[in-house]
């Protein structure tokens, strides 16, 4: 148990840190989860025990979040309603998307928009496009229907792409 | 359906086309309207380069080792907790056998008390004072000495006796002829015990198990001790 734990910490430590937008209270959170985990472990059910670990991990970082917020920390919450995202275009010709994997200002420039969202976006996207779960598994772990699921990583992620074109990148087109 | 109302329906699935969350229907008419439309098109490459940068993030590296020790640290403590546990129970049947023994002494000798008389007044039936033979002596000397006369001193030898009587042990043969219920007790306690005391003789002997409250303290500074490593495990 404590192997598996130690096994996933590193990978944990980030994901959280990038739920929390960065700061001091990651490691807080993580430590937490892993004595969480370790106390109900018999509680454990499933068949991944990764997802599992991430589930209480995110749920704990989510809440951190929203205390932040509510003491006045973190701006207030952007909305993380079911409407459908708005696509802006850029305002000038810039580089293109597809060739910006290892730009460090893009990298910065998604840093800050994945910060800007609603936690519950964040996490979601976080979930799917760095840790590889499926919409299944990410509506276990965030305990929410498919649905929400699909609708959050879909305007998180046209929320990050909104930011990037605003610093005039553009699509080559597919 | 409009070319516009699909083209919203194509957007709104365009993550989840990505992510390969669709059904197979709907991902070939997806396939089919991306084929058609370049707005579309442009849009979903727009998406999968974000998810690569998304997914091209550096990850945040913990300082230090971020899991506690969980398994080890506290592992000593459960044979504790066990054995202070069976010691606290152990502890509290010696307690409750050395506490049935002494209520059972102290029973007993009240018994042996009512039966056999008031054993505890048997001291006072000692002879106590030395009066008498010091009035003895003192007259002894002044006849010597001349100051007294031959039958003062048999005045004094006659009286001191009398005086002495009731506490002395051994008393004029008048006052012995009339034994006192003092006197009565101090003898049966020093007469062999008949038959019927024996049992009053036998509950004499002290209880061997020592204090209950030697026994009552040790079970529960063992039960806290159990109770400490039991608390510290579960946090641990």
């Amino acid at each position: 148990m404590e192997e598996l734990l130690v096994a996933h910490a590193d990978r944990l430590y980030a994901h959280v840190s990038r739920v929390l937008g960065h700061g001091p209270d990651a490691e807080d959170v993580v430590q937490d989860a892993s004595v969480s985990a370790w106390r109900s472990i018999r509680s454990f059910e499933g068949t991944s025990f990764r997802a599992w670990l991430f589930r209480i991990a995110t749920n704990r970082a989510i809440d951190v979040v929203r205390a932040r917020r509510r003491r006045g920390e973190l701006p207030f919450d952007p909305p993380d309603d079911d409407g459908e995202p708005q696509w802006t275009e850029p305002a000038s010709p810039g580089p293109d998307l597809a060739d910006l994997a290892a730009d460090r200002e893009a990298v910065g420039v998604v840093d800050e928009a994945l910060r800007a969202i609603a936690p519950e976006q964040r996490a979601a996207l976080l979930l799917r496009d760095v840790e590889g779960f499926d919409y299944a598994e990410i509506a276990r772990i965030t305990a929410t229907e498919i649905g929400t699921v699909k609708s959050r990583i879909h305007r998180g992620r046209v929320a990050v792409r909104n930011a990037l074109v605003a610093r005039g990148w553009r699509s080559s087109g597919g | 359906m409009t070319f516009e109302k699909e083209m919203d329906h194509v957007l709104r699935d365009l993550s989840a086309f990505l992510d390969g969350e669709l059904a197979p229907e709907r991902r070939v008419e997806v396939e089919r309207h991306l084929a058609a439309c370049r707005e579309c098109a442009a849009r979903s490459g727009e998406l999968r380069a974000t998810a690569r940068l998304i997914a091209s993030l550096p990850a945040p590296r913990p300082a230090a080792r971020l899991v506690p020790p969980l398994a080890t640290r506290w592992s000593w403590l459960r044979p504790l907790r066990s054995l202070s546990a069976f010691a606290s129970g152990a502890f509290v049947l010696l307690f409750i056998a050395s506490a049935t023994l002494s209520s059972g002494y102290r029973f007993g000798m009240e018994f042996a008390t009512r039966t056999t008389g008031t054993a505890g007044s048997a001291p006072a039936a000692a002879p106590a004072p030395t009066a008498a033979p010091a009035a003895l002596e003192d007259a002894s000397k002044q006849a010597a000495r001349g100051t007294v006369g031959p039958e003062a001193a048999d005045r004094t030898r006659s009286v001191a006796p009398a005086a002495g009587a009731p506490a002395s042990a051994t008393p004029p043969p008048a006052l012995a002829a009339a034994p006192t219920p003092r006197a009565d007790t101090a003898r049966d306690l020093a007469a062999p015990p008949a038959e019927g005391d024996a049992r009053a003789i036998a509950l004499a002997e002290p209880p061997s198990l020592g204090s209950p409250w030697i026994w009552l303290a040790l079970a529960v500074a063992t039960a806290v001790l159990a109770v400490y490593a039991h608390r510290r495990l579960r946090s641990a």
